[in-house]
């Protein structure tokens, strides 16, 4: 005889016991700031020595700029910003949802009406403003060793561009919290893709330096599009060029943060159905 | 032996963070083949018309430090978090033996990072190899190797204090990176950070390694080579008094694992 399968689980939300009157997109917004705050607090307390690591890989890429023509100069400058920010925030980030369930607070977040990716997204926010103190401190690093050769032709455009990366960037290293998740095991694995970001996301060259065979790749990573825009508004290239390249790396973007959704959704599943907040 | 062979074993599987396959393809496979890409393809960028040749060197030669102060490091500082260092004070096992065995399955770990790093740079970067010494170079390789290992177990011991062992990763790491002229000529640090180089492991094997791939003679390096394997015994020796001294003021004071 055949049985008739169990119903999905259905996601038990504390709205249902005490009716929640916030509009829900201020909710969200309540949310992904709490989460900012806790995480920025949290990193205060526990960012050890995490700066100062960082640091003598920028003396690297500064003596590299030493006799780099001023463009190259900008360009390694910037970069060193975006390969700081993330180094720190691929590697924070991934292991986000792995610390919210050793400590304890995945069961809440889940039960919360705004959802464990606002939580995690807040928290992500506050991790790349955390890493961008550093990056910052890298990128002065390798401007001084480079003579401050530093040429920026269209500022206005040159500051889209930076937000567009930074976008990118974000999006980019949050899919990694759920995914490896997902994908199971972690330990070790950001040694590789931290540098797997820098190379096919073009922090610190233009994409087309890359072998040709490796090319394609890079066309998958949002970062190697707000790059290549990066490089443009550097070189005062076209705009409609540039506009291009932002509407790729924002549309990639974008693709990021739906496989992000789609890969909380798994977690969130998981942890309904088997009731254990021990994701991995 | 059996027991030393038990020993590299069941330190490699047990206190060994990245014996996992994303952790094993990350780190000895990927790792160094995209720090070899990253550091040369920037180097070309730059301007460095010998990037793929100067770098992919030393890269590849930083590779087999990188994965063999990481491993041997984890070691350590997982003895010490998995609390079995009380058992390890309380047993009659030769310390020598206890302390050389955790590096027994990294010293070919970065034999394989190596030769994946130069495979890449050969494949994608354009690097010649068509004038290898190989002879000359595998000696080379295993001499910096086993310097390398001294070096990660001398640091390892550090681990045995203080509890960020990533810090103590990074910062041993990037010292290599910095001062050995890996990427950065020696010629073109200060001097005071010049003599500190002559200490560190790699500095004397990158001399052979490139003399090796330039097609050089045995005899023109056997200076560096011998620097360089005096550097790995003493490392060894300096590292295991540290150890033995970090046991003894663990029993004369009880506390075990009460670092930093």
């Amino acid at each position: 005889m055949a049985t008739s399968m169990p119903p999905p689980p259905r996601a038990f939300h504390l709205a249902s016991l005490a009716p929640n009157h916030t509009p829900p997109l201020l909710g969200l917004l309540y949310t992904i700031f709490g989460g900012y705050q806790q995480s920025a607090a949290e990193g205060a307390r526990v960012r050890n020595l995490r700066w100062l690591q960082r640091l003598p890989m920028a003396v690297v890429w500064g003596w590299f700029a030493v006799h780099a023509d001023p463009a190259v100069a900008t360009y390694l400058t910037i970069g060193a910003f975006f390969a700081v920010v993330w180094f720190e925030a691929v590697f924070v980030m991934g292991f986000s949802l792995t610390d919210e369930a050793w400590q304890g607070m995945i069961d809440v977040e889940i039960t919360s009406p705004s959802g464990l990716m606002a939580v995690l997204f807040g928290k992500g926010l506050a991790t790349a403003a955390d890493a961008a103190r550093t990056g910052l401190m890298s990128a002065a690093i390798v401007a001084v060793m480079s003579g401050l050769a530093i040429s920026i032709p269209q500022p206005l455009t040159f500051v889209a561009s930076l937000l567009v990366a930074l976008i990118a960037l974000i999006a980019t290293s949050f899919v990694f919290a759920p995914l490896i998740v997902v994908v199971g095991g972690a330990a070790g694995f950001y040694n590789a893709i931290r540098p797997f970001g820098i190379v096919f996301g073009g922090f610190l060259f233009p994409i087309s330096r890359l072998p040709d065979a490796l090319q394609p790749i890079s066309w998958f990573v949002p970062a190697a599009w707000s790059m290549n825009a990066m490089i443009l508004t550097i070189q005062d290239g076209p705009l409609p060029d540039i506009l291009l390249r932002w509407a790729a790396a924002l549309a990639l973007s974008v693709v990021y943060l739906c496989l992000a959704w789609w890969c909380f959704r798994i977690v969130e599943r998981r942890v309904l159905v088997t009731g254990s907040s021990l994701t991995s | 032996m059996a027991n030393l062979a038990a020993q590299v074993y069941l330190s490699y599987k047990a206190l060994f963070f990245w014996l996992n396959w994303p952790g094993v393809l990350g780190n000895i496979v990927a790792r160094p083949m995209l720090n070899v890409a990253m550091f040369s393809l920037v180097g070309r960028f730059a301007g460095h018309p010998d990037a793929a040749q100067r770098y992919v060197l030393g890269m590849a030669l930083y590779s087999i430090a990188e994965i063999v102060t990481g491993g041997v490091i984890q070691t350590f500082s997982r003895e010490r978090a998995s609390g079995t260092l009380p058992l390890l004070y309380c047993s009659p096992a030769s310390r020598w033996w206890s302390y050389a065995a955790r590096a027994g399955m990294h010293y070919p770990n970065g034999l394989i990072a190596f030769t994946l790093s130069v495979a890449f740079g050969a494949i994608f970067l354009g690097f010649d190899y068509s004038r290898t010494n190989w002879p000359l170079l595998i000696i080379a390789v295993l001499a910096v190797t086993l310097s390398s290992t001294g070096y990660a177990l001398l640091i390892g011991d550090i681990a045995l204090l203080y509890r960020n062992w990533t810090a103590i990763y990074s910062l041993s790491g990037s010292a290599l990176l910095l001062l050995t002229g890996v990427l950065i000529p020696l010629s073109a640090l200060p001097p005071p950070l010049q003599a500190v180089a002559q200490i560190l492991p790699l500095t004397h094997g990158l001399e052979a390694f490139r003399a090796a791939f330039a097609g050089g003679d045995l005899a023109a390096v056997t200076d560096a080579l011998a620097w360089e394997l005096i550097l790995a015994i003493t490392y060894g020796l300096i590292g295991f008094a540290s150890y033995r001294w970090i046991e003894e003021t663990a029993r004369r004071t009880g506390m075990i694992e009460a670092g930093i």
